[in-house]
């Protein structure tokens, strides 16, 4: 019998099945595809690869006014690919390696759930063989939400519909692409085919981009986008997509986009079926497992964390989670909070923010202070960047005055997060932040500026 | 049941017919010449300013009611009044003939009643006699107001007591604190106890119950005397009402009780049958008796001497009380009376009277009982109208002069919660201790000594341990259920009104064996066997005792409270508030916990009960703690719902040093006991849990080295948290735990406070293990349900502090108490 038991090998998953390896549980690790999860395989990873090749593109292409000349510069997709396939590959040989290191077994085969009996024994099955665990922890993650849109399946098999994975494979820039769904994902993607000369049109339901984020920095990325080419159409409903075009509903008006390739990026629904949670009583809601702030789900034993759960679907809240419930498990104290989560929008330019919007104040009725400067205060971005398109916004607790939410448009902003998140999550106080010395000339001064 | 009852097949299998005597209605057919020689001038006079002094003080209070005022009074009543114009001949003709021995209870309709009670009483008690109970009466403080609205008036004794009763009655509707009691009982709930008006109720039906025990109580310790039980037509509907009837006709009174007490109850059910229900006609409506007198032929044998009488002729009236009376004093009872009447004011002021046509009022009113007196008086040439309209008169000012006294904040103020914030505090229990309620020498069948029972305990280990701290087998241990038998064997030698009765308490034993060798050692009279009538039990205990006795009743099962539940949550709780503590409640509700029988039989209802205010609750565990308890129980003067647990009624006594005194002695109400010291982890538990809790302290201790202090609640109402709030400064972490079912339980009352009480101490929150929010399900099931030892760990781990290494089975997550919440389960 194994101490515990981690289905599904993504950042959740390995990193729990480290962090209980590490401490002498013995593990078992059961993966059905690649370890490293949607991140490593299909997610963060490759998608900054391939970010960060377009990235270089674009700069090549405007290097003359940094006096730099360049010819012919071109992008060689499917040379992005390889690369990205090679970056993949040894991130993934590198959990392989880390797992070894901490002593789990990893086992290759769909894990499913069989049942819990009187003493608390859980089996669970990766293929034909069965396991048993007290304790078990579910990471498996999400998956892909395709709407029932017509044409949507139809333009799957041809090719002309695809999603954040095939996307990830595509060999050739297409003239036009749409983009269904002004998520992050979908945000990345205009940004990168954008830059690698597709005219890129983005269709979103609601009435601005980028989810919940601080409105304003939403409309300020939009903006910037719409300058660079990136044309968006909100409160606009997709009612066919595939063949070659996109139809929308544009206010009760029916317009034709026309689209060689359609992203769906409507969003991504935790993995909850077909793995035998109904034989142990998991609670789900929603379409997620629901978990309490160590990882726990209603069943003694059994935790569920990062994507599976549905809070927070990042892989860094993966991580934390993985290690708090791994703590819980060894009788340790600790505790999951969500206030000082980091996000990032990898897009040219960046943008970054953590903690409480303008909007989630007002909604939870918290009295803030706002300051706010345009990024060019700092002396190395002004140095670095032609047009001085970024910003940053810094909230303050009116009574204690301490930081709770910072919201950054720029470069490097997905680096400079990181200081904000750590005064958000120590609850500094403005006095304290003051006293900590910032490196000159580096964009990240804009904190000591904004304060 | 009883061996000297043989039920012979031959005799139960015959053949034959069931007969009824022919039941009489109306049947009064003499007029006021042929009563004249039966009453004198004044007496008519008598009957006439009574009907009409109710008919005034009726009136009086809807025009208060409905337009603010009367007789140029202002006043704002926002209380309850339903009135009673039209039924004034009924009240009065029963009260003309009876004493203040003689009780009346009532319902929601039954001013007229009282009026026409304590008129009766004023007139029948010499000057002397009046002033003492009114100077007597509650300080006095209700008499001062008449007799200061007098002075320097030259005014009769006699007059003095009506404008008392008037005044006192009228108050008291106006909740003062110069009121019958001191206006927490209002008007649905108003009496006045020297002059035998004992408690009107405000659920109807309810005095059924309440007026047989105090029949019983008057029987029992020989008192004199009946009991008229005062109910409304729609009451017969209820099931208590039935019970009630059922328990006063008992063969047993005849068959089985011996010398003087052979004999039936001295009880009469008189229906105020007004034909109304609320909105319900009860005839051709919401019945099927047609005539409410047939109902006693269902009954016994006597038809319950069943009659149905004109209530619109007082003279009809007390013709027929003159006759029924007679048959309860030669041990005949008990009695059912149909008095037909009619009432002219709604339901309430609110009622529309869109259930009745106003030719159908009109034809009523045509009819009126005090018109019609009158007419025939004076046409009959006995009174003359002058005669008349100076009582009238009389009346109007009686009331009126009632009214403006009432009514003035300064004379009759409002009971002040604000200067004296304990005032109904205080009066929620007695608090006494009275052990034995009556001075005469109780009945009882053999010397303590001659019982075999106590002979087989004296031979008894009284601790579950020798000396060498081996355990004692069961059979030779003194258990629990020896432990309560000692207690209550003891009160029956010291109080002559103590009365156990109950379903088999008799021969069986009681269900659970407590009261085997009882049978032996009580007589009949005050050991008994019921009808399956739960509401009764409970209900006739609430008149016993309010009349004076201590009553000793037993439900069986828990689950059963239920089917006493007015009993229980409206009436064994809240009189003795209700009168100003002018009453007491010393009444010990027996209730046993099930085990093994599923889920109609198996239920910890403490919650139910701790919920009620006024009643006392307590669950003790160990045979010390049960004699200590039930003594103190039975020495009290407060309601007691006794609850005991059927899994331990074998358990010996394991941690009183020395074990069970022979001797009988008190445990204080409200101290929990610590049964195990420990200093990591407090469990205070409640009830047969205890012994779960104890078995998980040993595997704390001996498998993670967490070393547990475990309490016993003993007491739930009332509760001192000192012990437990020491505890968890010590420890910094508690689980409170108990086999009743989680949700909206005591438990997490006690959590909430213990939360509050100990916030800077505790390292977690507080921990509530109870059963599951289900049906209790089969015996085999049952670990599943009732709390477990290892439920506490598991509650621990997931909770309070995860233990490592530790795998919980059942599950305290919160997302499974958010999930079974949200479900409802
Ligand atoms: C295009 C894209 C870009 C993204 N970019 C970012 C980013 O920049 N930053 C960021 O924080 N997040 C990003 N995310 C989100 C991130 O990938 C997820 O939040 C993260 O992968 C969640 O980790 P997880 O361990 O919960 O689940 P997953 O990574 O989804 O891993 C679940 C694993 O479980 C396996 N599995 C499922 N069921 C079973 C089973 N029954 N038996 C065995 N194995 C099973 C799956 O094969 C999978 O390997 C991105 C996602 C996408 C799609
Ligand atoms: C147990 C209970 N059920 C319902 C009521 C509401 N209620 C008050 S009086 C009444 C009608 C009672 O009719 P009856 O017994 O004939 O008395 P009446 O009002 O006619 O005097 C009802 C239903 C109540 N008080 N108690
Ligand atoms: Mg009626």
């Amino acid at each position: 019998m194994y101490d515990l038991i981690v289905i599904g090998g993504g950042p959740g998953g390995y990193l729990a099945a480290q962090r209980a390896g590490e401490n002498g549980l013995n593990t078992l690790l059961i993966e059905k595809n690649k370890l490293g999860g949607v991140c490593l395989n299909e997610g963060c990873i490759p998608s900054k690869a391939f970010l960060n090749s377009a990235k270089i593109f674009d700069q090549a292409k405007n290097s003359s006014v940094f006096g730099v000349t360049t010819e012919k510069a071109a992008i060689d997709q499917s040379a992005v690919v390889s690369r990205k396939n090679k970056v993949v590959k040894a991130l993934v040989s590198g959990v392989g390696a880390a797992m070894k290191a901490a002593k789990v077994t990893v086992k290759y085969g769909t894990g499913v759930i069989a049942g819990r009996d009187a003493d608390g024994v859980i089996s669970v099955y990766a293929d034909e063989e069965k396991f048993e665990t007290k304790r078990l922890i579910i990471a498996t993650g999400s998956e892909i939400v395709i709407p029932p849109i017509p044409g949507v399946s139809e333009g799957l098999k041809d090719g002309t519909v695809i999603t954040s994975r095939e996307i990830l494979d595509l060999e050739t820039i297409p003239e036009t692409m749409t983009i269904v769904g002004a998520g992050v994902i979908g945000l990345e993607m205009a940004s990168y085919f954008q830059m690698c000369g597709c005219k890129v049109t983005v269709v979103e339901m609601l009435d601005h981009i980028a989810g919940n984020i601080d409105r304003e920095m939403s409309s300020l990325l939009q903006k910037t986008y719409e300058k660079r080419g990136i044309e968006f159409n909100l409160n606009c409903k997709v009612t066919k997509a595939g063949g070659g075009f996109v139809e929308i509903d544009d206010a009760g008006i029916t317009r034709k986009i026309p689209a060689e390739r359609v992203l769906m990026s409507v969003g991504r629904r935790p993995v909850i079926k077909g793995f035998g949670l109904e034989s142990i009583g998991v609670y789900t809601e929603h379409g997620r497992i629901v978990a309490d702030a160590q990882g726990r789900t209603n069943v003694p034993g059994v935790f569920a964390i990062g994507d599976a759960n549905g809070v927070w679907m990042l892989a860094h809240a993966a991580y934390r989670e993985a290690e708090v419930a791994v703590n819980t498990i060894l009788g340790k104290k600790d505790t999951m909070r969500y206030d000082a989560m980091p996000s990032v929008i990898y897009t040219n330019p960046e943008m970054a923010f953590v903690g409480e919007t303008e909007e989630t104040c007002r909604e939870k009725g918290i009295a803030y202070k706002k300051r706010e400067l345009p990024m060019g205060y700092s002396g190395r971005y002004l140095a670095e960047n032609d047009v001085v398109e970024g910003k940053i916004k810094v909230l303050f607790d009116e009574s204690t005055n301490r930081m709770i939410g910072c919201h950054m448009v720029g470069s490097y902003a997905s680096e400079i997060i990181l200081s904000a998140t750590i005064m958000v999550e120590t609850q500094m106080r403005v006095e304290d932040m003051k006293e900590i010395i910032f490196p000159h000339p580096t964009v990240g001064e804009i904190i000591r500026e904004v304060l | 049941m009883p061996k000297q009852l043989p039920i012979d097949p031959a005799e139960i299998r015959k053949s034959g017919w069931i007969t009824f005597e022919k039941i009489p209605v109306n049947q009064y057919k003499k007029d006021v010449a042929d009563e004249s020689k039966n009453f004198s001038k004044k007496d008519f006079l008598r009957i006439y300013r009574d009907m009409r002094m109710i008919r005034e003080f009726e009136s009086m209070l809807l025009s208060i009611k409905t337009t603010n005022s009367y007789n140029g009074l202002e006043y704002n009543n926002p209380g309850p009044a339903h009135l009673s114009m039209g039924q004034e001949a009924a009240a009065v003709g029963q009260a003309y003939l009876l004493t203040p021995d003689d009780y009346i209870f009532g319902s929601h309709r039954s001013h007229g009643e009282i009026l026409a009670k304590g008129l009766s009483a004023i007139n029948l008690l010499n000057d002397k006699e009046l002033l003492a109970v009114m100077e007597g009466f509650l300080d006095g403080n209700t008499f001062r107001v008449v007799e200061d609205s007098n002075k320097g008036r030259d005014i009769s004794v006699k007059d003095l007591g009506i404008e008392f009763l008037i005044y006192g009655a009228l108050a008291e509707i106006f909740a003062k604190d110069t009121g019958f009691h001191r206006g927490l009982g209002g008007s649905m709930h108003a009496f006045f106890l020297p002059f035998g008006i004992y408690p009107n109720n405000a659920i109807v039906g309810g005095s059924g119950t309440i007026s047989t025990g105090s029949a019983l109580y008057k029987k029992i310790n020989r008192k004199p005397g009946i009991v008229i039980c005062n109910i409304g037509d729609g009451s017969l509907g209820r099931g208590p009402v039935w019970e009630a009837m059922s328990l006063a006709a008992m063969d047993q009174f005849r068959t089985l009780w011996e010398g003087d007490m052979k004999g039936g109850l001295p009880i009469m059910y008189n229906i105020m049958n007004n034909q109304y229900a609320m909105g319900g006609q009860t005839r051709g409506e919401t019945m099927g008796y047609d005539f409410a007198a047939r109902i006693g032929a269902g009954v016994n044998i006597e038809q319950m001497h069943a009659e149905r009488i004109d209530g619109y002729n007082p003279l009809a009236v007390i013709d027929a009380m003159k006759r029924k009376l007679k048959i309860l004093k030669d041990k005949k009872g008990p009695v059912f009376l149909d008095t037909v009447t009619y009432r002219y004011s709604g339901h309430s002021p609110s009622d529309a009277d869109s259930y009745r046509t106003p030719e159908e009022k009109k034809a009523w009113e045509e009819v009126d009982s005090i018109a019609a007196f009158r007419k025939e008086l004076t046409e009959a040439k006995i009174l003359t109208d002058a005669q008349f309209d100076e009582i009238d008169e009389n009346v109007v000012a009686t009331i009126t002069k009632a009214v403006s006294l009432a009514i003035d904040p300064v004379v009759s103020p409002r009971m002040d919660l604000v200067q004296n914030p304990g005032a109904i505090e205080k009066l929620m229990f007695s608090n006494g201790r009275i052990p034995s309620m009556d001075t005469a020498k109780p009945d009882m069948l053999q010397k303590r000594e001659d019982n075999l029972r106590v002979q087989q305990i004296s031979r008894k280990e009284r601790f579950a341990f020798d000396a060498e701290g081996k355990a004692v087998s069961k059979n030779r241990v003194f258990q629990l259920r020896d432990a309560l038998f000692e207690a209550i064997l003891d009160k029956f030698y010291e109080d002559p009104t103590l009365v156990a009765y109950g379903e088999e308490n008799r021969d069986w034993g009681g269900a659970f064996a407590v009261y085997r060798g009882l049978t032996e050692a009580v007589p009949y009279h005050r050991l008994f066997n019921t009808p399956i009538s739960e509401a009764a039990i409970v209900g006739s205990a609430v008149g016993y005792a309010m009349s004076g006795g201590r009553a000793l009743v037993e439900l069986m099962y828990a689950d059963f409270l239920g089917c006493a539940g007015d009993e229980v949550f409206n009436q064994l709780p809240k009189w003795q508030a209700m009168s100003a503590g002018l009453v007491k409640m010393p009444v010990v509700l027996r209730v046993s916990i099930g085990s093994k029988y599923g889920a109609q039989h198996s239920q910890d209802w403490t919650s139910l009960c701790t919920h009620i205010p006024g009643l006392k609750v307590v669950f003790p565990v160990t045979p010390y703690d049960a004699k200590g308890l039930m003594t103190t129980a039975l020495n009290g003067t407060d309601p007691v719902v006794f609850f005991e647990s059927q899994r331990i009624y074998d358990i010996g006594e394991q941690f009183h040093e020395g074990g069970v005194p022979t001797e009988s002695y008190e445990i204080p109400f409200g101290e929990p006991d610590v049964k195990r010291p420990g200093k990591d982890l407090t469990i205070l538990t409640i009830g047969a849990t205890l012994y779960r809790a104890l078995e998980a302290a040993k595997i704390f201790n001996e498998q993670y080295g967490i070393d547990v202090e475990v309490i016993d609640a003993r007491t739930l109402v009332p509760f001192n948290y000192e012990k437990v709030v020491e505890s968890v400064k010590k420890t910094g972490k508690i689980i409170v735990a108990g086999d009743s079912c989680e949700r909206g339980g005591y438990l997490n009352d006690v959590a909430r406070n213990i939360g509050t009480f100990c916030f800077d101490y505790l390292d977690a929150p507080v921990a509530v293990v109870g059963s599951r929010n289900w049906i209790t399900p089969c015996h085999e099931l049952e670990n599943e349900f009732f709390p477990q030892p290892g439920w506490f760990i598991d509650v621990f781990h997931e909770q309070i502090q995860p233990i490592a290494g530790y795998v919980a089975l059942e599950s305290f997550t919160e997302v499974e108490l958010m999930r079974r919440s949200r479900l409802g389960v």
